[in-house]
């Protein structure tokens, strides 16, 4: 059974959010701070799953096709009363006609229910400075993308990661050589020993994200990282009380797969770093096991810009724990080809100088 | 006192006179005249600007020694006069000894001797250059080039200098292979005094380039902040690596050798040398 959650403040009534400067809820029009023992009955209620019914929206003339409706559910808002059409991956939404946040309660419920978020400690205000940050020092960004205020949207959304715990376990056979030369009157010799190195090792990695959403680009939730394990919190609906959030459409075996290479290859670089002394070092034979423990289904949290310019769309995404941003900028081919031959005649002619002074002097 | 030495006295007694002398006459050249032959030329310049300001001659643009006889007077001054405008022209000595033999069993390091013991070389780098052909059963020449000298001539300036002259020497045309020797010496000194605007230009473009195409890269390189991530480095759990074993096994060693180029019976070897008092020459040396 799905619920539409609305934390709404005793005080005042207005729909209440999570403040990620103070850590807790507060209400954006009287200012109250709440504790999250405060709101823990709503938690509770969710964890064991509400037997009161929905309400659904009432049919209307106009149908979805098939494919629109796929995956699309429709539920009322508490507050307006207006319909919340959501997909069936997201468990946090705001309602469009009066923008209180709501929480689907059925979607973080049972099985979905997340072991840890990651609050977000950056709050909208520096997650828009991040981005103006980000554009200094990019000689190559075309001036009117750094000047221009085409910042459509920005929304802060709770993605489904699973974190993995693991040990890897590798066996690698090494050929490596070692070089020495020497000389005498007649000839020059060279002396090459040849080694069979054998390495067995353990090595052992804690919670390795890896994002569980089918939706979520896989390089931009590998680029936005890392997050801090350490920073998680026991998940509370609370926290996403503000903030869009999904769920995982990708259970925890689909993505262990991507896990266990990164593993792989991690194993393999420190087990060659013990392998000293020598002109090379070949591998020759890898055998690596990786075993995992059960993963942790985590919350972490993104900010996302989305802005546009020129008819194209360029989206930013801000780590909401670590503020590190990421997101592809437009090349300006004018400034690279000005820089590319301002730069060759400059280097030249000091070059030229140069040779000029030394020609001379010394000749 | 006999008759014969006070000839002696006076003739050393005039040397002596004209050499304080030369410059307030304004006398422009004396030659330096030993029993073997003419040794070289000093110049003096009107306010002694263009030439080697010593009280004694000992810096000379151009030396001819010929013990074994090859050349007349006539043909001595001539080629002494050659020799000494090319080394004028490139304030270096050029020189050029035909021996009859040679003390040691190296030539090479008799030449580098030889050079200082002739008192070769113009300027603090003491530039110049000795053409050395030792004739009869011993059969070597060896050309030996110091301070600029050593500069200029590299190996396509001696492979050139060893076409034309050796071949000449070779021939037994030995005045031909003066005047060809003082021709290539002229013509290496003035290549490497030439200002090489192409090379200069064509070396700084590339070189250029290749700066301004790396940097420009790294500053395109920064637009592109979205990579996906092939470790799992940052996720490591602190000391957990854990080797078990570890074995360095010594399997087998090959050892390769290549011969130095070594002179062969009718070939030529290169080569730098030093002297007995250290300096260092560059040159070449062979069997006519």
């Amino acid at each position: 059974m799905e619920n539409l959650l609305t934390y709404k403040c005793p005080c005042c009534g207005g729909a209440i959010e999570f403040d990620s400067k103070l850590q807790k809820m507060k209400c954006p029009y009287c200012d109250t701070e709440f504790e999250s023992d405060t709101l823990k009955a709503f938690d509770d209620a969710l964890k064991q799953g509400s037997e009161e019914s929905f309400d659904k929206a009432k049919t209307t003339d106009k149908t979805w096709t098939d494919e629109e409706s796929d995956g699309l559910s429709v539920f009322v808002c508490k507050s307006c009363g207006g319909e919340v059409v959501a997909k069936s991956t997201t468990s946090a939404t705001f309602c469009p006609f009066c923008d209180n946040p709501v929480v689907i309660s059925g979607r973080l419920s049972g099985e979905l229910y997340p072991d840890k978020v990651i609050p977000f400690a950056v709050d909208k205000k520096a997650a828009k400075k991040a981005l103006s940050s980000f554009f200094l020092k990019k000689r190559l960004l075309p001036k009117a993308f750094k000047n221009e205020d085409h910042l459509d949207e920005i929304k802060g959304v709770y993605l489904p990661y699973w974190f993995y715990d693991g040990d890897a376990s590798a066996y690698i056979r090494y050929d490596a050589t070692k070089v020495t030369s020497w000389s005498d009157k007649d000839y020059i010799y060279t002396r090459t020993a040849h080694y069979m190195l054998i390495r067995d090792g353990d090595l052992s990695f804690l919670n390795i994200p890896s994002d569980g959403s089918s939706e979520f680009d896989d390089a931009v939730s590998e680029s936005i990282e890392p997050f801090n394990f350490s920073g998680a919190s026991d998940f509370s609906a609370q926290y996403l009380s503000g903030f869009y959030a999904e769920r995982y459409d990708l259970s925890s075996d689909k993505c262990i797969d991507r896990v266990k290479v990164r593993m792989k290859n991690t194993t393999e670089t420190a087990i060659a770093s013990t392998a000293l002394g020598y002109t090379t070092v070949t591998p020759v034979q890898t055998s690596i096991k990786v075993s995992n423990s059960e993963a942790k289904y985590v919350l972490c949290p993104v900010w996302i810009l989305n802005t546009s310019w020129n008819g194209k769309k360029y989206p930013f995404y801000v780590n909401g724990q670590t503020g590190k941003i990421i997101g592809d900028l437009p090349l300006d081919k004018g400034a690279y080809w000005r820089w590319l031959c301002g730069l060759t005649a400059s280097i030249s002619a000091g070059l030229a100088l140069v040779m000029t002074l030394l020609h001379f002097l010394f000749i | 006192m006999n008759f014969t030495k006070r000839i002696i006295s006076a003739v050393l007694l005039s040397f002596i006179f004209a050499a304080l002398l030369a410059p307030l006459t304004g006398l422009s050249a004396i030659d330096i005249v030993d029993g073997a032959g003419t040794l070289g030329r000093v110049e003096y310049g009107d306010d002694g600007s263009d030439a080697p300001q010593t009280d004694t001659p000992s810096e000379f643009y151009g030396l001819l020694i010929d013990e074994v006889g090859v050349f007349d007077a006539d043909e001595e001054k001539e080629l002494l006069e050659l020799l000494e405008s090319v080394g004028k022209k490139h304030s270096c000595t050029v020189a050029v000894a035909f021996l009859n033999s040679f003390s040691g069993s190296d030539i090479v390091r008799f030449a580098a001797d030889y050079y200082e013991e002739k008192n070769c070389g113009i300027g603090d780098d003491k530039d110049g250059v000795l053409f050395t052909v030792v004739l009869g059963t011993v059969g070597k020449w060896d050309i030996r080039t110091h301070g600029m000298c050593d500069s200029a001539y590299d190996e396509s300036a001696i492979d050139e200098f060893e076409d034309r002259v050796i071949t000449q020497v070779r021939n037994r045309d030995y005045k031909k292979a003066v005047e060809e020797y003082a021709s290539v010496c002229d013509s290496v000194f003035e290549e490497y005094k030439k200002f090489p605007l192409g090379t200069i230009l064509g070396i700084s473009l590339i070189f250029g380039f290749i700066i301004a195409i790396v940097t420009v890269s790294a500053m395109k390189g920064k637009l592109k902040t979205i990579r996906r991530k092939n470790n799992a480095a940052d996720y490591v759990k602190k000391d957990s690596l854990n080797i078990k074993e570890s074995k360095d096994i010594y399997l087998y060693s090959n050892v390769t050798r290549v011969a130095k180029p070594k002179e062969s019976s009718s070939g030529s070897s290169g080569g730098r040398t030093s002297s007995s008092s250290g300096g260092s020459y560059g040159g070449r040396s062979g069997s006519i």
